[in-house]
């Protein structure tokens, strides 16, 4: 598939291209590491450096040093980011095949039908009783097979005889994605109590994150990483236009079909555990591609590591939030809970999209 | 040619007046009968109308609690159903309407914004905000799409602001110092009746002037504007200025509902094209009074639907309208990539 190169520019500007992308994508990481130690750092109670170190290491001083750090902040921190990788891939994906700036998982209602998934789940195991809300396997996996069933469902609606063409792809989903969050609304207001852990659900939340849920996102991710492998040169073709990837012998509508399903599993499970996070899989794939241009084999790797970064941030900046010891600030929601990480992609993420509107719409 | 063909229209266009006059009658006569304790017809009128002889309950029910309601969903539909029906045609796009260009969502957060965080605003600065708000995501959203593209465009912008806009509502509701429960965030979600009471009637009340003003002044302009902007220009109208000030009206029409009920959604956009089949005409001289009417029914029967559909529990009208509005869309926009271009 290396017909799928993007033209002589690569040939000739090759080399010096490859090594400033490398060179992004270290810094990238190297930024992403720092930032997540100085998560694990930051909470209540605030760890030295050495302390953070001798934790991980399982020499700390302290029995609570080991806990708060290994069984609160690092599960959380590794969600954080795993999450944030796979829910920007599924955006870089979804923008490069539908060929649409605006296409993300929530716009093509991939997000809503996770999201009602979840929902569901949580509506029904809250009628048993002991029901811890959000800690069963049950929640993630309805949630996922929501967000697959929505997609599927869009796809099946823009369907016509020759195949389902991007722009009825993106509008359908968006009608799609209205009408599945107004279910959802249906089953909040009918389930009526519990509502403080749904909305949480509806805006992504970080909260009570523990290696219960990584080990329900590492199989995911890992599983899906050769379909991811493998698809990028589909999706590299699909990008070039329908004419363009069915002269280059691409079965446009299998590609179509293959790239689209891995998106939507990525999304939808990393939705399943961290919730709707706002804007993140719009947002992240823009920033990479202002890095390291279109080809999806950078673009993949950068926006899974801008996502994660974007969502790592987020959540330190919620947490610094609802800190008690930093004087004014005493923002606390009313059960006392932190600030949904959620709530600070939308208003973190507004100016961006706006800046990215302007520029992208030109 | 002008006589018979004209008088044949307006005749048609005067029994469907009085049809659809007559429905909205008997749906908000309707929606006063139902509900806890559900009452005969006999029995609203004498609670509506009679002085003392009806129980003092039932008068007091009916007056106080089931009026104010009704009065306000019929302000709400036909001040809605004028908007869609003045932004479709000053834009020249059939899926314009106040929740797909994201005025609905911008004014929305205003007035959350304001409730959540209990900002010193008097009562009746609320629907100027969401006026202001509005207006100002509406501006944006338009000078990112130019009016010659695809309409489709306009409706994947302004739901790419809608989603971001929401997430925003959402983002305030979570973070305001007293969350006050579900409810109130499906209020500004997706609009509910259920806090319309007198007061808030009357604070809608001053701003359906804006509505008479539309239904006299609006037609003429709409009709020439719907000629394309070289003809518009041609026959003496500022094309640009025009434009503003119908759009500005259309907004002003929908700002008192956000304020009041939230952003109640398709009702826009689905009366006008209600009333253009209905007629076969889209004379915007009869088209906007009557999308008005339209979106007084539909507005009214969702609620009724809201209320009653899953009774003990009240469902926020807003979800009612998407539900079924959804569709609805789903059928226009089909029938727009059909024909990819003006779709009447």
């Amino acid at each position: 598939m290396n017909g799928t190169d993007l033209g002589i520019g690569h040939r000739l500007g090759g080399s010096s291209r490859g090594v400033r992308t490398r060179r992004i994508l270290v810094i990238l990481a190297g930024l992403l590491l720092a930032l997540m130690f100085a998560y694990v750092m930051l909470g209540p109670v605030l760890f030295g450096p050495e302390q953070v170190y001798k934790a991980l290491l399982d020499q700390a001083e302290e029995v609570h040093h080991r806990i708060s750090v290994w069984e609160v902040r690092v599960p959380r921190v590794l969600i954080a980011a795993l999450a944030g990788a796979m829910l920007a891939s599924s955006g870089a994906f979804l923008q490069s095949v539908l060929r649409n700036p605006l296409a993300a998982p929530a716009t093509v209602g991939v997000t809503q039908g996770a999201v009602l998934g979840a929902v569901l789940a949580l509506a029904i195991s809250f009628g048993s009783e002991g029901a811890l809300d959000d800690l069963n396997a049950f929640v993630p996996m309805a949630a996922i097979a929501g967000g697959l069933i929505a997609g599927g469902l869009v796809y099946v609606l823009s369907y016509r005889r020759a195949g389902a063409d991007p722009i009825r792809l993106i509008l359908t989903g968006v009608i799609v994605a209205a009408a599945v969050s107004s279910v959802t609304s249906f089953i909040v207001l009918v389930s009526g109590s519990h509502i403080d852990s749904i909305v949480r659900w509806l805006v992504g939340s970080l909260g009570n994150r523990t290696w219960d849920h990584l080990v329900f996102l590492v199989p995911v991710a890992v599983l899906i990483l050769p379909l991811v492998v493998m698809v990028i040169p589909l999706a590299n073709a699909l990008q070039l236009g329908d004419a363009t990837s069915v002269s280059l012998g691409l079965r446009t509508e299998v590609a179509r079909v293959i790239t689209l399903m891995t998106a939507v599993v990525l999304a939808a499970g990393s939705i399943s555990v961290v919730g709707g996070i706002a804007l993140l899989g719009l947002i992240a794939p823009h920033l990479a591609r202002t890095l390291v241009g279109s080809d999806l084999r950078r673009l993949l790797a950068c926006s899974a590591l801008v996502g994660a970064i974007i969502l790592v941030s987020a959540d330190l900046l919620a947490r610094v939030f609802s800190l008690d010891w930093i004087p004014f600030w005493d923002i606390q929601t009313e059960s006392g809970s932190r600030v949904p990480v959620g709530a600070f992609t939308a208003l973190v993420g507004a100016p961006f999209f706006l800046y990215l509107m302007r520029e992208r719409m030109r | 040619m002008k006589d018979s063909f004209y008088r044949t229209r307006w005749r048609r266009a005067a029994g469907v007046v009085a049809v659809i006059a007559c429905l909205c009658a008997v749906v908000a006569l309707v929606s006063l009968m139902q509900g806890t304790p559900d009452m005969s017809v006999g029995e609203v009128l004498d609670a509506l109308f009679g002085s003392g002889t009806s129980e003092g309950n039932q008068q007091f029910i009916v007056r106080n609690l089931r009026l104010p309601r009704v009065i306000g969903g019929v302000v709400a539909g036909a001040m809605l159903g004028a908007s869609g029906a003045v932004m479709q045609d000053t834009l020249r796009n059939p899926l314009a309407g106040p929740e797909l260009i994201g005025v609905s969502a911008g004014a929305s957060l205003a007035v959350a914004t304001i409730v959540a965080f209990r900002l010193p605003f008097p009562g009746i600065a609320l629907p100027i905000a969401a006026l202001l708000a509005g207006l100002a995501t509406g501006t944006v959203i338009l000078s990112l799409v130019s009016l010659k593209t695809n309409p489709m465009r306009m409706l994947l912008v302004g739901a790419a602001f809608t989603a971001l806009l929401n997430a925003l509502v959402i983002a305030v509701i979570t973070l305001a110092p007293n969350f006050g429960g579900v409810s109130v965030i499906y209020r500004f979600l997706v609009g509910s009746l259920s806090d319309v009471q007198w007061e808030e009637v009357r604070l809608v009340a001053p701003w359906t002037i804006t509505l008479l003003g539309v239904f006299l002044l609006a037609g003429r302009p709409l009709n020439i504007l719907k000629l394309g902007d070289e003809v518009a220009e041609g026959l003496g109208v500022g094309v640009r200025r025009t434009r503003a000030v119908l759009f500005a009206a259309a907004v002003l029409l929908v700002a008192p509902v956000i304020a009041i009920a939230g952003p109640i959604g398709f009702i826009a956009l689905v009366s006008p094209h209600i009333v253009r089949r209905l007629l076969g005409t889209s004379d915007a001289r009869v088209v906007v009074p009557l999308s008005a009417v339209v979106g007084a029914i539909l507005v009214l029967s969702a609620d009724m639907a809201a209320r009653l559909a899953l009774h003990p529990h009240e469902i926020a009208v807003g979800l009612w309208t998407v539900v079924l509005g959804a569709p609805a869309l789903l059928v226009l926009m089909q029938r727009g990539l059909r024909q990819r271009k003006a779709l009447w």
